[in-house]
């Protein structure tokens, strides 16, 4: 079946919008494609951009009885890339502990409700031009 | 030719004894470090929300509120319970057609692991029609396209759908125009969330309490209200009031601080089903 032409074709026109894609998204989409043979599902995929030090915020229901997943990506000028999850009161539930431009944090929410995703640029080479980012919410 | 650079030769040892032992380059400047921003702490929640970016994330998917119903004990088949509903979606009234596509889209994630293929190009090529009519823009519709050729020609598994059929739902639809009218993605997303939570609360039955928390999300309910206060002049007034009254119906059942109750349930069904009969 993936040998097809039709598949062949899609694969091309697949390669073509990730080409169009930034790099940080291109790099968002394949750790979600991956995440799908361990189970994860996608919620929403999010390009933005970032000023160096400052932070996007995305809200964010989360139900009970699901594990869930934020995933990020940035370019190449990013030294570390921060994801932190917040509880409707803002407090700090999770945040990822690696210094890297990709990082992970899961949430295994103790009730349903309203959280908050934060990401932040925390360290960013070349100046303060703002950085492209993009952060997945995955879940299963 | 060859005199000239004999001559260059000559000029170049010249310049070199005379120069002395050449002097280092100089150091290139050490590349700036950047500097970092301090660690996030707890953060005051209001401003959070004033900062926060509700279209990609908030709406839990209606896949993912019927994985949540099956975790909660109950058979949590949705794609059984759903009404088929013809539609027009070439109308010019955006709050109907938005909401229409939102329920679509909704019922076709829910099929989409059973439904033969006829009834799934036939989804697909409702949803074709709902962005056309709301200016979703040719890429959209090129990639909705594209899916029902490999359906037809049985070039894709119900698996791979599923994840297209989340891609579109959670980045493509988000991130569209739809020619500067910004009500439309949460009106998509109202029809979605609408329609899965008439299906909970058909499913649910008996077991009221049981879905109290995947039914109760106020926050949902009112960025679902704020925009369909911005109504649309071409909608019709009928249609304004019964999605006005839906909503704040919505709103009270999602702030109650006891379990739902089978009272609940029906209140959410009737509040759905007032809206999408008159769709």
């Amino acid at each position: 079946m993936t040998s097809s032409p039709l598949a062949l074709l899609f694969s091309a026109v697949l390669v073509a919008a990730l080409a169009a894609d930034s790099e940080a998204e291109s790099c968002l989409k394949t750790k979600v494609w991956e995440a799908y043979s361990d189970g994860w599902s996608m919620r929403s995929l999010a390009p933005t951009d970032i000023a160096p030090g400052s932070m996007k915020v995305w809200k964010v229901t989360a139900l009970a009885s699901r594990q869930y997943k934020v995933l990020g990506c940035a370019d190449a000028r990013v030294k570390n890339l921060d994801l932190v999850v917040y509880n409707d009161k803002g407090v700090v539930v999770a945040r990822d502990s690696t210094v890297d431009r990709q990082p992970a944090v899961e949430l295994t929410p103790p009730k349903s409700g309203t959280y908050y995703v934060v990401a932040q640029a925390r360290t960013v080479d070349g100046g303060d031009a703002p950085v492209d980012v993009a952060v997945a919410v995955i879940w299963k | 030719m060859r005199s000239n650079s004999w001559w260059s030769l000559v000029s170049l040892f010249t310049l070199v004894a005379c120069s002395g032992s050449p002097e280092p380059a100089p150091a290139e400047p050490p590349a700036p470090v950047a500097a970092e921003t301090p660690e996030l702490g707890d953060q005051d929640p209001a401003q959070l929300a004033a900062q926060a970016d509700r279209k990609y994330a908030l709406v839990p998917s209606p896949v993912e509120t019927e994985a949540a119903l099956t975790k909660a004990g109950i058979d949590g088949k949705l794609g059984g319970l759903i009404i088929v509903r013809a539609w027009k979606l070439d109308e010019k009234d955006t709050e109907r057609v938005a909401v229409r596509t939102g329920v679509i889209l909704a019922d076709t994630l829910l099929t989409l692991k059973t439904a033969k293929d006829e009834e799934v190009i036939a989804h697909l090529e409702e949803l074709r029609q709902g962005m056309t009519t709301l200016k979703g823009g040719e890429d959209v519709d090129k990639t909705l396209v594209d899916i029902i050729t490999r359906v037809k020609a049985g070039a894709v598994t119900r698996d791979e759908l599923l994840k297209e059929f989340d891609q579109l739902a959670g980045a493509v639809i988000p991130e569209l125009e739809f020619n500067g009218v910004s009500r439309v993605v949460p009106l998509v997303q109202a029809g979605s969330w609408l329609e899965a939570a008439n299906l909970v609360a058909k499913a649910a039955k008996g077991k009221a309490a049981s879905v109290s928390d995947i039914l109760k999300q106020p926050d949902v309910v009112s960025y679902f209200a704020e925009f369909s206060k911005q109504r649309d002049p071409s909608t019709p007034a009928p249609v304004g009031a019964v999605l006005d009254t839906t909503l704040a119906s919505l709103t009270a059942i999602s702030t109650k601080t006891e379990p739902l109750t089978d009272a609940d349930l029906d209140a959410i069904t009737q509040a759905a089903e007032a809206v999408l009969v008159l769709l």
